[in-house]
């Protein structure tokens, strides 16, 4: 499966046809036939996804126009980044989780008293407080999949049942089909790359920040900051070409190990800095912005600028 | 000391060759420069310092992959036009940072499937390495597209 036919999916499905022109988000459309097919493509298309270890972005807008969850599918995996552009949804989502999830709870209150990202906190939880916020997630990631199939029967009527193509499982309990899925809470410490993307997003015309996987190899979106969001497909195309770019065997063989990458691709300058947990990408057209991002990616360690 | 591809004619090796020999010179840092053919991934010619001419084999293989078109251009263009004239930079380069170390790519104007590569230790200035390097691109495109 490519990136393509994920388009055209949702588009079949009346998803891809927003109430006003983005490519930004998922709206649902009116209409009990549209629905079904919504919910029944939308769990083909998880279901691709993840067996095709392709990398997409779903994102489910609810019936107000209010950005709810994305949830990012990478290299197979299902992990989940709250609405942009920051935290607050996933605030909210800690919010509901109410007591049994006291060590989350705990760490939204130290990042909020510390002033650290949320990711950080988040980061710094004991393996228990991980596994109780993947199963958070989790759920609240099925119900917001189930809440997008069946928001428009949520205005017009009762749910109604799944066509039976779709696994039975799926039909009234779409966690079930999520439950086989991975939910990968990424390990979010700050590295030099992310102290970057900190400091230097807000510069650039467009600013990623991705974690790498446990091999190191796998890349997943954890936040972007920019003037307009990426689409899927840029998504996919920029994640497709900085791997080749961050692992290049030849030049580790030859001793190197790339910190730093300055790409210039049609006019404009392309960053990548690479850390040991995450990766940064900066995108400007700025002729001074390599030499700040130099400085700063060098002072993170306390080495001088070159 | 220096190495050649038979790739190229004598004369036409002596030519590039004494273009390199001139940016080892010019950059004390430099450890090594050297042109190679993108689609073998092989050196065409090379001048280095000491005994370097294992790793620039391998920083070949490398330059070859990194500036791969299907890794580059199918970056998203987050843009759209824009005028690329503000600074003095072209497509196809490539810094590449690795603790003290700089690897630069750059691909040639006059041929596509030609690269220069340069690898310099304790770079200060980073911009005056890559227009240093840049002016052998230069001086040396006439005979590169000739190659």
């Amino acid at each position: 499966m490519n990136i393509a036919y994920f388009t055209e999916t949702l588009q079949s499905a009346g998803v891809g046809a927003p109430r006003k022109r983005s490519d930004s988000g998922i709206f649902c459309r009116r209409g009990p036939a549209r629905t079904e097919r919504t919910a029944e493509r939308l769990l083909m298309l998880l279901d691709e996804l993840e067996r095709e270890r392709q990398s997409g972005v779903l994102s489910y807008t609810s019936a107000d126009g209010v950005r709810r969850y994305d949830v990012v599918v990478a290299d197979g995996g299902v992990s989940y980044v709250s609405g942009r552009p920051g935290e607050a949804d996933l605030d909210e989502l800690m919010a509901e989780a109410g007591q049994r999830f006291a060590p989350i709870r705990r760490a939204l209150q130290r990042a909020r008293r510390r002033g650290l990202p949320l990711a950080q906190a988040l980061g710094e939880l004991a393996p228990e407080g991980v596994e109780a916020l993947q199963r958070t997630l989790r759920r609240h990631v099925a119900r917001g999949l189930w809440a997008m199939a069946g928001d428009e029967v949520y205005l017009q009527g009762p749910i109604r049942p799944l066509p039976g193509s779709v696994d039975p499982r799926m039909r009234h309990d779409p966690a079930a089909i999520l439950e086989q899925l991975l939910c990968e809470i990424p390990e979010q410490r700050a590295d030099r790359a992310s102290e970057l993307f900190r400091r230097s997003a807000a510069d650039c015309e467009l600013a990623l920040l991705l974690c790498r996987g446990a091999s190191g190899e796998a890349l997943l979106p954890l936040s972007q900051h920019g003037k307009r969001p990426l689409r899927i497909v840029e998504l996919n195309a920029t994640l497709r070409c900085l791997k080749p770019l961050v692992h290049q065997s030849d030049l580790r063989a030859a001793g190197d190990q790339p910190e730093l990458l300055f790409l210039r691709v049609r006019g404009a300058l392309w960053t990548v800095a690479v850390a040991e947990r995450h990766v940064a990408v900066f995108n400007s057209r700025d002729p001074y912005l390599r030499n700040r991002i130099i400085s700063r990616f060098m002072a993170a360690s306390g080495g001088n600028p070159a | 000391m220096s190495g050649g591809s038979r790739a190229l004619s004598e004369a036409l090796e002596l030519r590039i060759g004494r273009s390199l020999a001139a940016t080892l010179l010019r950059i004390p840092e430099c450890q090594a420069a050297a042109w190679v053919d993108l689609d073998s991934a092989t050196l065409l010619s090379a001048r280095y310092r000491g005994e370097f001419r294992k790793d620039l084999e391998r920083i070949a293989a490398a330059a070859s992959d990194l500036l791969d078109p299907r890794h580059t251009t199918a970056l998203p263009d987050v843009f759209g036009e824009w005028d690329a004239g503000q600074d003095e930079g072209t497509d196809g380069e490539l810094v590449v940072i690795s603790g003290s170390t700089v690897n630069l790519f750059m691909r040639s104007r006059s041929r596509a499937d030609r690269a220069l590569i340069v690898r310099a230790d304790g770079v200060r200035y980073l911009g005056a390495l890559m227009s240093s390097v840049r002016q052998t691109l230069a001086e040396a495109e006439e005979t590169i597209a000739i190659s």
